[in-house]
């Protein structure tokens, strides 16, 4: 039958059968229409029956050609897909269950209105989850955190996209080695700069847990923040814990305070643009992503984290000898980022120098961009904010709309700087750097040499993209990469500054 | 109480990925073992759904 | 509060134990109960003759000419019209009839027994291929056919069976499903192994008893040509045995499956004797050449008691030479079997599937899990042409539609949950 189907395809071929002979098959060609009187086929034989509306002349021909695709497809049947696994696919939670009954996690990323009760079946199930989606009501968010707490599993997010357990990467992650350090996170990004950056500096990472964004909050208390630092603190496989986000509610913060300092571990509060400070017993408070992973990584040696810490800011002030030599520019700084940490460590970084950036997602309310994508004086752009992100896909996956950022902003004549990070690792978009560079070109032949491109690329050369190979497509167009989110925010500000 | 949670951090994960697919290909890639389930939202409305699920719990 | 697993493990048990031989045969007047003169059984739920299908009343025609009740199809027409014929559905009367299913006073029927549980079953004689009156032909072939059925394959095989039961070695239905599996058959569309077993089973028995070589010959060939003959007393095996698990306060497990070609009705074992029904599918099937989708009739037949009892669609993996025959492979009816699996109670006892490392069929649909995982039951089935006379347009695979379910669900809730 799927040889007559392709038949039909045929110019002039109304019906086409092909068929056994034998009684049965006489009977039901005959009623489509098919005088076998003629005919005196056997069980054995095939018989190929193809109809036509063409004129006397050109009848033979066809019959000629159809008998000479028949036979053709009979020797190659068309549509013949190979078995390529088809890995079955479960209705039902009882039925993953039942493909893998050693299941531990579920990995959650249907739509938000959805996801919390799903979220709830698997914690009823025993099974700890990640949230990947977002727009979960926060009542539903207590509602299966409290569940989990209860039963001793964990809930990563709503909104968590990032994760990583013994090493493997779920969800947008970068495919670096396992070591002696974990991670809690309040933020995708975040945990995926630090993850790099200890990774940069020969140091792995076993666990990186990520709560979600609200998790940390007074309505959410931090639940799942307290019970991850616990787990880990209590893990004998962990050496150095680091915990990340922007800074919790303040009694959530106290209180991770005193678990951390309890728990008697080295460990790194990363509270981005925080105002806590001051290292003590053990505990060190830092302020920026790449900070908290040189800590955290000369912790994980057996070194001297304050040490670390003071080598690191020695580091970036020789970027100023960089901005020189690539050329002060007048005007403003256009950040356009795809990562929201990224985003927020830029304008901290990016204010001490040039003073107040705007943005949708501001330091300050006062600061809020009017419209997402009208950039005003200094400003920088998350682009996984909700307003970009309802209906189309991340912008670590789809890197278009950044591209034609690019190039808008290079149309204005008071843009000095454009600013942008690069995130690879599993779950993002397979060649960003390319996707950008059309953006980049346009700008450049509309600009000139007046803007300088800086960026950063959140990621290894394990990762699907292979970060040198991303960093060479950037280069050579020009743009200046820098070795992480705060260098380049700090290397963008400073060609600008003065 | 801690004890499902440490299985997870000591076992390494075993998922269940429920959505996007390419997380379960990324998955798999890792050599991690995974199953994708096909999930739709219930042909049940959300009414039915609850009261079959407190059917589900007097019983057993 | 109702323990639903238990029950539902009790119905399952019931099922799953029966045992369903060929005890017998006779006509349907004297053998069928409930069965009156001017009354046609049909497949499916209840129908009137307004709502009924072209295939059904192609078939109605039929019988009625079968029966002397009308000369000519449109005699058959005017007295089914007029009220003068009682319609009711096999299932009302312990019987079960592939596609249109139609089941007159005068033709003979198989009875087959559950020897677990007593109760019996009974399907008529499977016509064959082409036109015939299940597919909703009314030519006077039909009719021919009909009658040498009534004159001579019933008697040659009544007195074949009697002497099986005789000697105390009824074919056993069950026995004949279950080797069948295991060569190639799912026992809905392909039944081809399911009827040679039947007729090694048989055959000494007609000869010892046929005094008519000629008849005798004729008979076997009868089934010889027809690949689907078991089907019917492999239907019959399915409603001894689904019937059996019928009637367990609090099970949410599905004894009927059944389309009369417009609709689809369900019953439940702990939901009484309400249908629960819904528009029919239209199957979107493999067509035979000439036809389209157009002229497909509806979702048709009580063939449906084969998933209903473990088999059929639910056995795909068994056949992958169906599924191969529209375009899917092996695997793809791996899957199909996978999935129906997370709509059923358990696993059969003694249906099982080589290609699944001889894992049980799945067995006994939940309506519960139905609703929940919006997974309907998937059927392996022949398509008939919706206008009456024209026969069979294709075959293929056809879902469920998800209503009849809901609505059972709804009501198993009012029922059960006491509020």
């Amino acid at each position: 039958m799927l040889v007559a189907k392709e038949l039909l395809k045929t110019e002039g071929v109304s019906v086409a059968s092909l068929s056994m002979g034998t009684e049965a098959n006489y009977k039901i060609m005959g009623s489509g229409g098919f005088d076998l009187g003629g005919v005196d086929a056997t069980p054995n034989d095939l018989i190929i029956a193809v109809k036509t509306d063409a004129p006397e002349g050109e009848r033979e021909a066809l019959l000629e050609g159809a008998l000479e695709k028949a036979k053709e497809y009979l020797a190659n049947p068309p549509g013949r897909k190979a078995d390529s696994g088809g890995d079955y696919r479960p209705k039902s939670l009882d039925g993953a269950l039942s493909v893998l009954p050693g299941a531990n996690l579920a990995l959650i990323s249907v739509a938000g209105k959805y996801a919390g009760d799903v979220a709830m079946d698997c914690i009823g199930k025993g099974l700890n989850v990640m949230l990947y989606s977002d727009n979960v009501p926060v009542e539903k968010e207590v509602e299966i955190k409290k569940a989990a707490a209860e039963k001793g599993l964990l809930v990563m997010g709503p909104d968590c996209g990032t994760i990583i357990v013994r090493g493997v990467a779920l969800g947008m992650a970068n495919a670096c080695p396992p070591g002696p350090v974990s991670i809690v996170a309040a933020a995708g990004t975040g945990l995926q700069e630090v993850h790099v950056q200890l990774a940069r500096r020969g140091v792995g990472v076993l666990h990186g847990i990520g709560t979600g964004g609200r998790d940390v909050r007074r309505e959410v208390g931090g639940i799942m923040c307290l019970q991850a630092v616990n787990a880990l603190l209590a893990d004998d496989e962990v050496e150095v814990l680091t915990v990340l986000g922007k800074p919790p509610a303040p009694e959530v913060e106290q209180k991770i305070l005193q678990t951390v300092k309890a728990g008697k571990k080295p460990a790194v509060l990363g509270f981005i643009g925080g105002e806590a400070k001051g290292d003590s017993d053990g505990v060190f408070i830092c302020r920026e992503l790449e900070e908290t992973a040189a800590v955290a990584a000369a912790l994980a040696k057996g070194e001297d984290g304050a040490r670390a810490r003071e080598n690191l800011f020695r580091d970036y002030e020789s970027l100023r000898q960089r901005a020189e030599t690539i050329g002060r520019r007048k005007g403003f700084l256009r950040g356009l980022y795809s990562g929201g940490t990224l985003c927020y460590e830029g304008q901290l970084i990016a204010r001490d120098i040039l003073g107040p950036i705007r943005s949708n997602t501001p330091l300050e309310k006062e600061m809020k961009l009017e419209d997402s994508l009208r950039s005003e004086q200094h400003s920088m752009v998350d682009y996984g904010e909700d307003e970009f992100t309802q209906g189309r896909l991340h912008p670590m996956i789809d890197v278009s709309l950044r591209a034609e950022r690019i190039y808008e902003e290079a149309k204005d004549p008071e843009v000095g700087v454009i600013l942008f990070d690069v995130v690879l690792g599993y779950g993002c978009n397979d060649n960003p750097a390319a996707g950008l560079a059309e953006g980049i070109r346009k700008a450049q032949s509309a600009a000139g040499d007046r803007i300088a491109f800086v960026a950063s690329i959140c990621g290894v050369d394990t990762d699907p993209q292979n970060a040198s190979e991303q960093r060479r497509i950037l280069e050579e167009l020009g743009v200046h990469v820098c070795e992480s989110n705060a260098r380049a925010a700090r290397l963008a500000a400073m060609i600008l500054e003065g | 109480m801690t004890m499902s949670m440490t299985k997870l951090l000591k076992e390494g994960p075993k998922v269940v990925n429920i959505g996007v697919e390419q997380f379960y290909a990324d998955l798999k890639t890792q050599k991690a073992e995974a199953v994708s389930m096909d999930w739709k939202p219930s042909a049940a409305g959300g009414d039915l759904l609850a009261r079959l699920k407190k059917l589900r719990k007097g019983g057993n | 509060m109702i323990d639903i697993e238990k029950a539902n493990g009790e119905a399952l048990s019931r099922l799953l134990s029966a045992q369903p031989l060929l005890v017998g045969m006779g006509k349907a007047k004297d053998t069928v109960p409930g069965m009156k003169d001017r009354m046609l059984l049909h497949a499916g739920p209840p129908l009137t003759w307004e709502t009924a299908s072209g295939p059904i009343r192609g078939g109605v025609m039929a019988a009625c000419m079968y029966e002397g009740w009308a000369d000519t199809p449109e005699e058959a027409e005017k007295l089914a019209a007029g009220g003068a014929i009682t319609f009711d559905p096999c299932h009302h009367h312990h019987a079960v009839g592939p596609m249109a299913g139609i089941v007159s006073p005068s033709m003979p029927v198989f009875v087959l027994e559950n020897r677990t549980a007593g109760n019996t079953s009974y399907v008529t004689m499977n016509e064959g291929l082409g036109k015939v009156l299940r597919m909703g032909a009314f030519a006077p072939e039909v009719i021919e056919r009909l009658r040498w059925m009534e004159k001579v394959l019933y008697p040659v095989l009544d007195a074949g069976i009697r002497l099986s039961v005789e000697r105390g070695q009824e074919v056993d239905v069950k026995n004949i499903v279950a080797q069948a599996l295991h060569m190639g058959d799912e026992l809905h569309n392909r039944n081809k192994a399911g009827t040679s077993l039947f007729l090694r089973a048989i055959a000494p028995f007609l000869v010892e008893t046929c005094r008519n070589a000629a008849d005798l010959a004729e008979v076997i060939r009868f089934i010889d040509k027809n690949d689907h003959f078991f089907l019917n007393l492999a239907m019959a095996a399915g409603k001894a045995s689904t019937e059996a698990a019928h009637g367990v306060e609090g099970s949410s497990l599905v004894t009927i499956m059944a389309r009369n070609g417009t609709e689809f009705g369900i019953k439940v074992s702990g939901l009484g004797d309400d249908w629960f029904t819904c528009q029919a599918a239209l199957p979107d099937v493999l067509l035979f050449p000439g036809f389209t989708r157009e002229d497909t009739n509806r979702d048709i037949g009580d063939s449906a008691i084969m998933e209903t009892y473990g088999v059929g669609g639910f056995a795909l993996a068994a056949a992958p030479a169906i599924v191969q025959f529209i375009g899917g492979t092996p695997k793809d009816a791996a899957n199909y079997t996978l999935e129906m699996y997370e709509i059923t109670g358990g696993e059969n006892n003694m249906f099982t599937i080589p290609a699944l490392n001889f894992r049980g069929t799945p067995t006994g649909i939940d309506i519960l899990k139905v609703a929940e995982t919006g997974v309907t039951p998937v059927l392996d089935t022949g398509a008939a042409h919706r206008e009456p006379g024209k026969g069979q347009v294709g075959a293929g695979i056809v879902r469920m539609p998800a209503e009849a379910f809901l609505k059972a669900a709804g009501a198993f809730a009012d029922r059960y949950l006491g509020e």
